[in-house]
């Protein structure tokens, strides 16, 4: 976290476009979150000028912990170039005079990400911060949030479990493809935002710090840098991710640049075919014509 | 030696704000349990008695006089407003337990592992958006067993214990009949063992020959596993084939207790002799 520059005169608010106070409250509940891993610390998430679902809890975040000599890269469901991550990134250029922004996965020092983590490692430098919906895992076997946090606070998560049950019994395998409940550190149980299952296993002794902001919800909770992640299942019922195989059984490779150890996006192309692009698009284009591609799609931002 | 598993003295629970005058101002006396100055329900009032292993106790009374309300208290269904109860828990290390001076954690902790509770309305007893073998599968898992080929071993056995067709064990509760629904209830409160079950009206609403084997299932649960029970009931005929010792309950008061063929042979109080004489 970085020292927040003064007031300009030629700007109407401060770095960072939250005031002082708010940013202080969040990255004290920053702090209360990597302390308590999994634990959902609830925040007073401000309103922003855009709507709700758009991704203001991690924008929050973002805002906050950003400072002027920051590197950040926004992506969207692994894309650089979507409505959502365009916009955010403008957002945040904007009120935040001097910031520089990449696409560049390894050059980021602050990543805000909706429902993806990078195919690329992070490392202790960076952190991710992740666009949530829904924070709590629980809310599909509780409405009461009251009844929900007892829930949390005695590690009592049997009713998630028998969720996993009934899958099992039904399908044979749980069918669960995102927001895959994962215990930190051996007790809470979070909701790791709507990131696929293939991304589930990035979040086990990350080493970068992880961040999960939910605005409408008002929820701020952390996976702190190698801290345990476990995805509830079975002890005779491994977990698996999702594995991209043909009817064959051969691993599917990306049509652009080939790789075959990527999460993939299926599309159907005007003539029925069924092609697979890799979904992080930094990953891809960096695989395929070099990390200079990048470059060229920045600048593509800044016009 | 039988050892004790449940010590009860003077529980009382009141619905309403309450009054200095209410205890005394209700009971048989009066034949009210509605407070005239407050207009508050004394549901139970000064109840005290004591379980031995492998005994079943029956609480035995007309609606409205506070049987439920006695097991609710002790399931943690309910907060009490006065007395205490102690839970002599037997198994494994032994274990003293103070039923309502426990925090929501051990109050939960005891309702998962050590008591069971099979409730005359199902929809109380079991969750019917899952089906009846996740519904004995909660149960375990809460215990912590997670492996998923054992899980589904033990809900075969107890299903099979509690004579449901081991292929329904998929199906939905709201897809059984009454009587199976309230099989499944046993199932799943017999899933961890637990030393002290509580049955409340469990064959109330159910036909004559569903309610027989439901009663036969029990008498054959406590011959097998010693399990102490509590039944509450308004049925002599249920009182008589299972309940060793009887207490009856009139108002929110014990009016008379004693061992079960004793009252109902030889009974003591005008209300009993009447419930007696009824139902003969």
């Amino acid at each position: 976290m970085k020292n927040d520059t003064p007031y300009t005169p030629s700007t109407a608010y401060p770095f960072g476009f939250l005031d002082a106070y708010a940013k202080r409250e969040i990255r004290r509940s920053i702090l209360k979150a990597v302390a308590l891993p999994g634990y959902q610390v609830p925040y007073a998430s401000r309103e922003m000028p855009m709507g709700r679902g758009f991704g203001t809890g991690a924008l929050q975040l973002t805002l906050s912990v950003v400072g002027p000599d920051d590197t950040l890269k926004v992506i969207d469901q692994g894309s650089d170039d979507s409505v959502n991550a365009v916009n955010l990134r403008r957002f945040i250029r904007k009120t935040c005079p001097g910031i520089q922004t990449t696409t560049l996965t390894e050059a980021a020092t602050v990543l805000q990400s909706r429902h993806r983590i990078p195919e690329k490692p992070l490392t202790e430098e960076q952190i991710c911060i992740l666009q949530v919906p829904y924070p709590d895992p629980l809310v599909y076997v509780e409405p009461t949030e009251e009844k929900r946090r007892t829930m949390h606070g005695e590690a009592d998560y049997a009713r998630l479990w028998v969720k996993l049950y009934e899958d099992m019994r039904e399908f044979d395998e749980i069918t669960i493809s995102h927001r895959y409940p994962t215990r930190i550190n051996g007790h809470y149980v979070l909701d790791p935002s709507p990131i696929p299952r293939y991304d589930v296993p990035k979040l086990n002794r990350s080493r970068a710090l992880i961040l999960f902001g939910a605005g409408r919800e008002k929820k701020i909770y952390a996976v702190p840098p190698f801290t345990k992640a476990e995805p509830l299942t079975f002890e005779d019922v491994p977990f698996r991710t999702e594995t991209f195989v043909d009817a064959d059984g051969n691993r599917l490779a990306c049509r652009r640049c080939g790789a075959t150890d990527s999460f993939l996006d299926e599309f159907t192309t005007d003539t029925g075919e069924k092609v697979f692009q890799c979904s992080d698009s930094a990953y891809c284009l960096s695989r395929s014509q070099g990390p200079a591609s990048a470059i060229y799609t920045e600048a593509r931002h800044d016009a | 030696m039988m050892r004790k598993v449940l010590d009860v003295k003077g529980l009382s629970k009141v619905y309403g704000k309450g009054c200095p005058y209410c205890r005394d101002a209700t009971g048989p006396r009066f034949n009210t349990n509605i407070c005239p100055h407050c207009a508050s329900v004394v549901a139970v009032h000064d109840i005290s008695f004591t379980l031995y292993e492998g005994e079943i106790l029956g609480v035995m009374g007309e609606s409205g006089s506070g049987k439920s309300t006695v097991v609710k208290c002790l399931y943690f269904d309910e907060t009490v407003d006065g007395g205490t109860a102690h839970f002599f828990d037997n198994h494994g290390q032994y274990n003293l337990f103070d039923l309502f001076s426990l925090n929501a954690a051990q109050r939960r902790w005891l309702r998962y592992r050590r008591f069971g509770m099979v409730y005359q309305n199902p929809h109380l007893g079991l969750n019917f958006g899952i089906s009846a073998g996740g519904n004995i599968a909660e149960r375990l898992l809460m215990n912590g067993m997670l492996i998923y080929a054992d899980i589904r071993k033990r809900t075969s056995e107890l299903l099979q214990r509690t004579e449901v067709p081991e292929n329904r064990m998929d199906d939905l509760p709201g897809h059984f009949s009454g009587g199976m629904q309230q099989r499944v209830q046993i199932a799943k409160a017999l899933a961890t063992n637990p030393p002290l079950l509580f049955l409340d009206e469990v064959t109330t609403g159910l036909d004559v020959s569903v309610q027989a084997s439901i009663l036969d299932l029990i008498i054959e649960i406590q011959d097998q596993l010693k399990t102490t029970m509590i039944v509450v009931t308004h049925d002599l005929g249920v009182i008589r084939l299972l309940a060793g010792r009887t207490i009856v309950m009139k108002n929110g008061r014990i009016i008379e207790a004693g061992l079960t063929d004793q009252i109902l042979e030889d009974p003591q109080h005008a209300y009993t002799q009447r419930l007696v004489a009824s139902a003969l």
